[in-house]
C-alpha cells in the first residue's frame, strides 16, 4: 500500500507543472513523425530513370552535350503487382544530336554509354536485380546508342527486401533514402526512436526526476516524510522507483506508440523493438541512481543534474575506450598468431579497419592517437566497476537488428558489435545500482533529517 | 508489569558538533496528558521532539515513545506530528495529501474517505480540500498540518507551534480541538510560544532553557507565587497594614485588596487570627498567582543568571586545570 502510495505521489509530482504533459506531447510528436513516414515499393524504371534525369539535367548546362538524353524505353516487367518476383526487359537508350556528341560521351568514362558501363550502372541503380544482361541493339538513328537490358529474378525474397521510396511527413518523397523496407524500418526504430528519441527521453528524465529527491529532502518537508511509519531506506527506494516509473511511462508511450505506428504503416511488427522499453529504463536507472546519491549528499537538483550528466559521459567514454582497447588486443593477438596476414592489403570494397591496421603496424601504438597503451590496464580496471551503459546501448541496437534485418545484414551487425554478454551487462550494472543506492540509503539513514 | 509512559527520556543529550542542544533531559509524560514544552528559540524544544520521532539521532541517554525506543518506524504509526515550518508538497491538494499520508499509515480507502472530510471540516478547510496546497494561506496550511497530525487517530500527538500563523478565531478552534483530544485521552505534546493557550489547555508544563529542563510541573504549580496572599475585607473595614508590618510582613494595597507577603506559609494563619481578633471580616483570601508568561520569563531570567554565575566558576576551574 505504501509502495503504491509513493508511486501515485511520484506520478502526481511529475504531473505537476505540466512537465509530464509537455513530455508526452513531445513523445506524441515523435510518434506522429514516425507515423508520417510511409514506404512505397520502387519501380525499376523509376530507379533507373531518376539518376538519368540528373545526368540529362547536367548535359543541358554543357554546350557540347546540349540535347543529349539518356532514357529507358520499351519497359516491360513480368509481374507488375509484385516487382520483387518479376523479370525485367527494357531498352537503355542514349540519344544525341550528332555522332560527335556520342564520341564525346564515350570519352567520359563515368557515363553509361558502353555495354560494360551500362551494366555497371544498372547494377548500382537497381542492385536487387539478378542475372542482369546488357546487349547492344541496333540503333534507330546514327546519333543513338541502344542497349537491351534483361534480368531474371531478384535478390529480394519478399516485399520487405525490395527497395522502397520513403515519404516523410505524409507528403515529401526522399529519393536519396531509397532502401529495402526492412532497412528503412530498422533505421526508424534504431536511429530515430531508440537512438535520438531515447537520448532525448533520458536527458529530459534526468532533468525532471533530479528534483524528486531534493524536493523531499527540503527543510520542512523531510521531517513530515520521516515522521510517517516508514523507514528511511524504504522511503528513498520508493522515491527512486517513483522516478523510474516516470521514465517507464514516457518510454512506454514513445516506444509503444512508435511500434504501433510502424506496424500499422508497414505491417512489420518488430517485437524486439519493444524490448527498448525495459532497456531504456534500465539505462536510466543507472543514471538515476547517481542522481539519487548526489541528491542525498547535496540536496540540490542542479548539482544532481550536473553530476548525472558527467557520470553519463564517463560511463559512455569508459565503455567506448574499453571497446577500443579490446579491439586492439584482438587485432594484436591475431597479428601474433598469423604474422603473414598483417601485410595483406584490404580487398576492394572491404571496409578498412584503421585501428586494426595501426595495431598491426605498431602493437604499442596509442589508442586513437591520444590514449597511451600504458593506460590500457587502468581503463580495464575502471571499466570493470563502471555500469555498462555503452554495451547496453549496443545490445539494444543488436536486438532491434535481429528482429528486423535480413540474415546477411544481421551478420554484419554482429560482426561490427562484439559486445559484452547479457550476464556481464546486467550483473555489473545492477550491482552498481545496488551499491550506489545502498550508499545513498545508508547516508540518508545515518544523518539527522 | 511496569507502568508504560507515553513519553520518557532519561539523561538525554544531543550535540551538534560543539553545540549542546540538549543536556541531560529527563522527562516522563503519562498517557492522556497534555504537556506543554516552553522555551526560548533555540532552547532545544524541536530537537527533543525530533529525537522522540527518530528524525534526529540522540547523542546519549534514553528516549522512549509508547514504551518503545524512540525512532522506530512501527511506533510512528501511533503518533501524529506537526512540525514547525512545515512544507507540504505543493502539487497536492489538501485531500490528496491526507489521502497519501493515510495510505502511509495503513488506513483503508473507506476509512480515508470518511475521515479526511471529517477532519478537514473540524479544522475548517473542508471547502478548500480540492484546491492545490500552493493556493492555501499560511493559516490554512497550519490547519492542514494539524489535520494530518491527528486524522489517523494517533495515541500521541506532537504539535510544534500549532497556532503559528493562525488568526485568533483559528487559535480558539485549535484550542477546542486540543480539548477534544484531551477528552479522548490522547497524549498531546505541545511546543508553543503562545503561553496563554498553553496555560489554558496543558496539564503540565516544562521549561527548557539552553537544552536543560529548568522547571516541570502543573500550570498551577508554575504560576503559584508562594507566600503571597491577596486579602479582602468586608466593605468599610480598613486593613491593619501597620500592625501586620510590625509582625515583620510586607503589605501592599492592590485596589480594594491588600497583598501580604509571608516568609513561611504557616505565618498567614497568625495574620488571619489577628484580623479575626480585631473583628475584621475576611471576604476574599487567595494565594496570589502569576501568569504562565510571567513565570516563564522569571524562570528563564533566573536560569540565565545562574548560567552566567556558573560561567566564571567554570572558567576558573578550567584555568586551574590547565595550570595543573
Amino acid at each position: 500500500m505504501q509502495f503504491l502510495a509513493f508511486l501515485k505521489d511520484s506520478f502526481r509530482e511529475a504531473r505537476n507543472g505540466w512537465v509530464l504533459q509537455a513530455m508526452l506531447v513531445l513523445a506524441f510528436l515523435l510518434v506522429l513523425f514516425v507515423a508520417s513516414i510511409s514506404f512505397t515499393p520502387t519501380n525499376v524504371e523509376t530507379s533507373v530513370s531518376s539518376p538519368l534525369g540528373l545526368m540529362n539535367w547536367s548535359f543541358r548546362n554543357n554546350p557540347n552535350l546540349a540535347g543529349v538524353k539518356l532514357e529507358v524505353q520499351n519497359y516491360k516487367e513480368s509481374n507488375p503487382r509484385e516487382p520483387w518476383n518479376s523479370d525485367y526487359d527494357f531498352d537503355f537508350v542514349v540519344n544525341a544530336n550528332s555522332p560527335d556528341q556520342l564520341k564525346l560521351l564515350d570519352e567520359n568514362r563515368q557515363l553509361p554509354v558502353s555495354r560494360a558501363r551500362v551494366e555497371r550502372f544498372i547494377g548500382q541503380a537497381v542492385d536487387v536485380l539478378k542475372n542482369v544482361k546488357v546487349e547492344k541493339r541496333d540503333p534507330l538513328s546514327p546519333s543513338e546508342v541502344r542497349f537491351r537490358v534483361t534480368s531474371q529474378g531478384t535478390k529480394a525474397k519478399d516485399v520487405t527486401e525490395w527497395p522502397h521510396l520513403p515519404k516523410i511527413l505524409f507528403a515529401f518523397e526522399a529519393p536519396l533514402f531509397i532502401t529495402p523496407l526492412r532497412n528503412g524500418v530498422y533505421f526508424i526504430e534504431n536511429y530515430i526512436v531508440s537512438g535520438a528519441g531515447a537520448w532525448v527521453i533520458l536527458f529530459i528524465s534526468v532533468v525532471i526526476t533530479s528534483g524528486f529527491i531534493p524536493n523531499m529532502l527540503q527543510k520542512g518537508t523531510v521531517d513530515l516524510a520521516i515522521s510517517k511509519p516508514i523507514t528511511r531506506p524504504v522511503l528513498l527506494i520508493y522515491k527512486f522507483i517513483g522516478g523510474l516509473i516516470f521514465t517507464l511511462l514516457l518510454t512506454a508511450f514513445t516506444i509503444g506508440g512508435a511500434y504501433l505506428a510502424i506496424g500499422l504503416r508497414t505491417n512489420m511488427w518488430n517485437h524486439n523493438f519493444l524490448l527498448s522499453i525495459p532497456l531504456i529504463v534500465a539505462y536510466f536507472s543507472i543514471l538515476y541512481v547517481v542522481s539519487t546519491l548526489t541528491a542525498v549528499l547535496t540536496r540540490s537538483a542542479i548539482v544532481a543534474i550536473l553530476f548525472t550528466l558527467i557520470a553519463w559521459g564517463i560511463f559512455f567514454g569508459v565503455g567506448k575506450v574499453n571497446k577500443g582497447v579490446l579491439n586492439r588486443e584482438v587485432a594484436v593477438a591475431a597479428q601474433v598468431a598469423n604474422p603473414g596476414e598483417a601485410m595483406q592489403a584490404p580487398k576492394p570494397g572491404e571496409d578498412v579497419d584503421l585501428d586494426g591496421i595501426i595495431s598491426r603496424i605498431d602493437p604499442d601504438a596509442p589508442l586513437w592517437g591520444f590514449i597511451p597503451k600504458s593506460t590500457f590496464g587502468i581503463v580495464k580496471a575502471v571499466y570493470f566497476v563502471c555500469p555498462r551503459t555503452y554495451q547496453l546501448d549496443e545490445r539494444l541496437d543488436q536486438l532491434i537488428a535481429e528482429g528486423i534485418l535480413p540474415e546477411e545484414d544481421k551478420k554484419l551487425i554482429k560482426l561490427e558489435k562484439t559486445v559484452a554478454s547479457w550476464g556481464e551487462i546486467l550483473g555489473i550494472s545492477f550491482g552498481f545500482i545496488a551499491c550506489v543506492l545502498g550508499l545513498a540509503c545508508w547516508r540518508f539513514a545515518s544523518r539527522d533529517s | 508489569m511496569p507502568i508504560q509512559h507515553a513519553i520518557s527520556t532519561v539523561d538525554l543529550w544531543k550535540r551538534y558538533g560543539p553545540v549542546e542542544a540538549l543536556k541531560g533531559v529527563s522527562l516522563t509524560i503519562e498517557p492522556g496528558e497534555i504537556f506543554g514544552l516552553l522555551g526560548q528559540n533555540g532552547a532545544g524544544k524541536s530537537t527533543l521532539i525530533k529525537i522522540l520521532l527518530g528524525i534526529v539521532k540522540k547523542t546519549d541517554g534514553d528516549a522512549d515513545l509508547l514504551g518503545e525506543p524512540a525512532g522506530r518506524a512501527d511506533v510512528r504509526k501511533r503518533v501524529g506530528y506537526l512540525p514547525e515550518d512545515h512544507q507540504f508538497p505543493q502539487y497536492h491538494t489538501g485531500y490528496s495529501l491526507l489521502d497519501f499520508y493515510g495510505q502511509l499509515y495503513g488506513m483503508t480507502r473507506d476509512t480515508r474517505r470518511r475521515k479526511i472530510p471529517e477532519i478537514l471540516e473540524i479544522v475548517g478547510i473542508r471547502k478548500r480540500m480540492d484546491s492545490k496546497i500552493r493556493t492555501y494561506s499560511k493559516g490554512m496550511k497550519q490547519r492542514l498540518g494539524i489535520a494530518q497530525a491527528v486524522f489517523h487517530d494517533p495515541e500521541v500527538i506532537f504539535l510544534d507551534e500549532p497556532t503559528d500563523g493562525v488568526d485568533p478565531v483559528g487559535r480558539r478552534e485549535i484550542r477546542e480541538l486540543m480539548e477534544k483530544l484531551k477528552r479522548e485521552r490522547k497524549t498531546v505534546f505541545v511546543n508553543s510560544h503562545m503561553l496563554e493557550e498553553v496555560e489554558l489547555i496543558c496539564d503540565r508544563v516544562a521549561i527548557l532553557q539552553r537544552g536543560e529542563l529548568v522547571r516541570v510541573g502543573t500550570v498551577s504549580e508554575l504560576t503559584r507565587q508562594e507566600g503571597r496572599y491577596m486579602i479582602g475585607l468586608a466593605p468599610g473595614q480598613v486593613f491593619p497594614s501597620e500592625e501586620v508590618a510590625k509582625l515583620g510582613h510586607r503589605t501592599e494595597t492592590v485596589g480594594t485588596y491588600t497583598e501580604v507577603v509571608v516568609r513561611e506559609l504557616h505565618e498567614i494563619d497568625a495574620i488571619l487570627a489577628m484580623l479575626s481578633e480585631k473583628g475584621l471580616h475576611i471576604r476574599h483570601l487567595q494565594e496570589k498567582k502569576q501568569s504562565l508568561g510571567d513565570a516563564f520569563v522569571k524562570t528563564v531570567d533566573q536560569a540565565n543568571l545562574d548560567s552566567d554565575a556558573d560561567r566564571p566558576r567554570i572558567a576558573k576551574r578550567a584555568t586551574t586545570r590547565r595550570a595543573q
